[in-house]
């Protein structure tokens, strides 16, 4: 297995450990197909009501108010709902079950909200990857914190509902809240361990796990937020309405974790809780080494994990020096260089646009323009 | 659209910390070997002793006229310090001329993003180009005229004289290649490639040749030159590893014929200077592929 890198990060860059809240924005705005127009009205809508079906997924209210109708925003379409600030926790259909009942049914439980169970089966083992890969970003920590027990309790019932003999928590060794936050509940589940792994890029990678642990037998690889959706969906029969989302960056003088209702506009989370330094700056989602470049004017969604407001730096692109350092670095055995070469995009069903050879290069090649995966 | 944002900044502070070091010491003893030991005996006087601190000053004054040009910072020249006084005495005038040129026409001709050589590399050739030009004309230093004597293998090794008066030190060499070895970006397979098969060249042919002294054609510093620095630093050379190794033997052959049977100085300049334009032409058919 090839040597992973260590990103260096900026120490000053500190996030709180307080979680802040926001709740109630005025307007939310959910990203919808442009054919659903015609199929919204305007009316009133209850929070965790069904608003329609798309793509087989049942698109449910985070808030109670009223359904204003379809807005266009760069291209995307939104549905938006004006906040009328009534609503009520009594989520529909909760259904407590005893923990003698969860440990015989589980599966059973699951298969009834509508969940694929199948990818469980015939799994002898389950790794969660608790690792945060991108730099500031404590998201994984934040879940970990504040929903250790629950986790523990989901993947407990997991292995035992689809016999699997061990579970192992993967987490970095720099990560310490999470380590504590899982070393105190550990003890009641002696099927689960800690795995403490160095601080390496992209050791998140589920393939790079599987490898750097050298798994043999048949492992399911599950994520913090996989798990807690589990939780929230399967046992308490919620839908998700929140996300934790870290904004942090050194543009920013008050890095925090934000818990956020889905569809906020990026831009009230900025007016009412950031201070933001007196720069120009990038905004960045859900990474610096694979995420994307957004405008103010984004909205946040179940697949915001992080916002980064970075102070713009403009790297001079120049020419190759052929020092091979892209392929050497990158750990999937791609060959960035040539793709470079090529002057033409290249997929390679290997690469997982980790970004580490865009990450090395000392010629400022933006070598994400001209290798990537394949779209999942 | 996606981007990376983050990037690789290498920690160069121990590296120059380093070269500095090297370069007090190599100076000290070479101030001493030239200068001061002739001064003791009576046969230099103090003045002429000095004149080794001429190629750093020189070299300085260079760096800092050029760094302003070139927006680089004078921390960017440290090496170029030391290689004012790694780089041959007898380095061939064409191979400064061809440097220059690649960096100023080299974006333009063949596959536009390899024939080229760095702001750096640039800054670096001419601030030593300067150095050795001017100390050129006071090449050999008087004792060393008076009293010629045949180059001992330790000669060889340590050098004659720092400050690029008689050989340049191979000793020096390695050491500028173990620290390059702290460069990420460093090209070691090339220098080692090169030289391991410059000494089975070696062996071989004074086994079956009339040729017996290996140890001054192994330690010979065009050698060591132009595996330990030069080869790295052009951009035609291959980046894959496999690619790189067959490149630094086969420029090492050939530049051992062309030093050894066809008796050029130069051979091993010309030998690298050739396999990279064959490398680019290779190269341009194989990114077809
Ligand atoms: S982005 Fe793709 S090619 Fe580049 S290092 Fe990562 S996996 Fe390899
Ligand atoms: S890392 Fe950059 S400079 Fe080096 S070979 Fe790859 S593309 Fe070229």
């Amino acid at each position: 297995m090839k040597k992973l890198l260590t990103i260096s990060k900026d120490q000053r860059i500190k996030v709180s450990s307080k979680i802040e809240s926001y709740l109630f924005p005025k307007f939310i705005y959910l990203n919808v197909e442009e054919n659903t127009k015609f199929m919204i009205q305007k009316r009133n809508i209850k929070k965790g009501e069904k608003i329609f079906c798309q793509d087989h997924k049942t698109i449910l209210s985070p808030v109670s108010g009223t359904i204003e109708g379809i807005i266009e925003k760069e291209g995307k379409y939104y549905l938006k709902i004006e906040n009328d600030f009534k609503e009520d926790d009594s989520y529909n259909g909760v259904k407590e079950y005893t923990t003698k009942a969860l440990k015989l049914n589980f599966s059973t439980i699951l298969e009834e909200t509508g969940m694929d169970t199948t990818r469980f089966k015939n799994k002898q083992r389950m790794i969660l990857n608790g690792i945060e890969d991108e730099p500031y970003l404590v998201t994984k920590t934040t879940l970990h914190k504040s929903y250790a027990k629950e986790i523990l309790s989901t993947l407990d019932l997991l292995a035992s509902a689809f016999s699997m003999k061990a579970i192992q928590i993967c987490l970095k060794e720099n990560d310490r809240e999470s380590i504590e936050a899982f070393s105190s509940e550990i003890g009641t589940y002696p099927n689960i361990t800690l795995e403490i792994l160095g601080d390496m890029y992209p050791i998140g990678e589920d393939n790079i796990l599987k490898n750097y642990l050298r798994l043999k037998e048949e492992t399911y690889i599950i994520s913090t937020e996989e798990v807690l959706n589990i939780y929230e969906e399967g046992l308490k029969k919620r839908s998700k309405d929140i996300v934790f989302v870290t904004f942090t960056g050194d543009a920013i003088k008050n890095p925090m974790v934000v818990k956020v209702k889905i569809g906020t506009p990026l831009k009230d989370i900025i007016k009412e809780l950031l201070e933001m330094k007196k720069c120009s700056y990038d905004i960045l989602l859900n990474g610096l080494m694979r995420g994307t470049k957004i405008q103010e004017e984004a909205i946040i969604d179940e697949k915001t994990r992080a916002i980064y407001f970075m102070k713009t730096k403009e790297r001079k692109e120049s020419f190759c020096i052929s020092c091979g350092k892209c392929i050497e670095v990158c750990p999937f055995h791609c060959n960035p260089y040539r793709a470079f070469l090529k002057n033409e995009p290249v997929i390679d069903p290997k690469c997982v646009s980790c970004g580490l050879c865009t990450f090395i290069c000392p010629s400022n090649i933006k070598l994400e323009h001209y290798i990537k995966g394949e779209e999942k | 659209m996606k981007q990376v944002y983050m990037h690789f900044e290498q920690k160069k502070d121990k590296i120059e910390y380093t070269l500095l070091a090297i370069l007090i010491l190599m100076y000290g003893y070479g101030v001493y070997k030239n200068g001061l030991s002739y001064v003791f005996i009576g046969k230099m006087n103090l003045l002429s002793a000095l004149e080794y601190f001429l190629c750093p000053l020189i070299s300085i004054l260079s760096q800092m006229i050029f760094s302003r040009k070139m927006k680089l910072t004078i921390k960017d020249g440290m090496e170029s310090l030391l290689l004012s006084i790694m780089i041959p005495p007898r380095f061939p005038i064409w191979c400064f001329t061809i440097l220059v040129a690649l960096y100023y026409f080299g974006k333009k001709i063949g596959t536009k993003k390899m024939l080229c050589i760095s702001n750096l590399l640039l800054f670096k050739i001419l601030t030593s180009f300067i150095a050795t030009i001017i100390l050129k004309i006071d090449y050999q230093n008087i004792v060393e005229v008076n009293n010629a004597y045949l180059y001992s293998p330790a000669d060889l090794l340590f050098g004659r004289g720092v400050g690029n008066l008689g050989s340049t030190s191979i000793l020096l060499m390695i050491i500028y290649f173990g620290v390059s070895l702290q460069d990420v970006y460093y090209k070691k397979e090339l220098p080692t490639t090169m030289i391991a098969t410059y000494v089975i060249l070696a062996i071989i042919y004074a086994s079956i040749g009339t040729q017996k002294d290996i140890l001054s054609q192994i330690l010979n510093s065009h050698l060591f030159f132009a595996a330990v620095f030069l080869s790295t630093k052009l951009g035609t050379s291959p980046a894959e590893k496999k690619y790189l190794m067959i490149h630094g033997i086969a420029t090492s052959i050939l530049g051992f014929v062309l030093t050894t049977i066809f008796d050029l100085q130069d051979g091993i300049y010309y030998s690298l200077f050739v396999m990279q334009i064959l490398w680019m032409f290779l190269h341009q058919r194989m990114k077809k592929i």
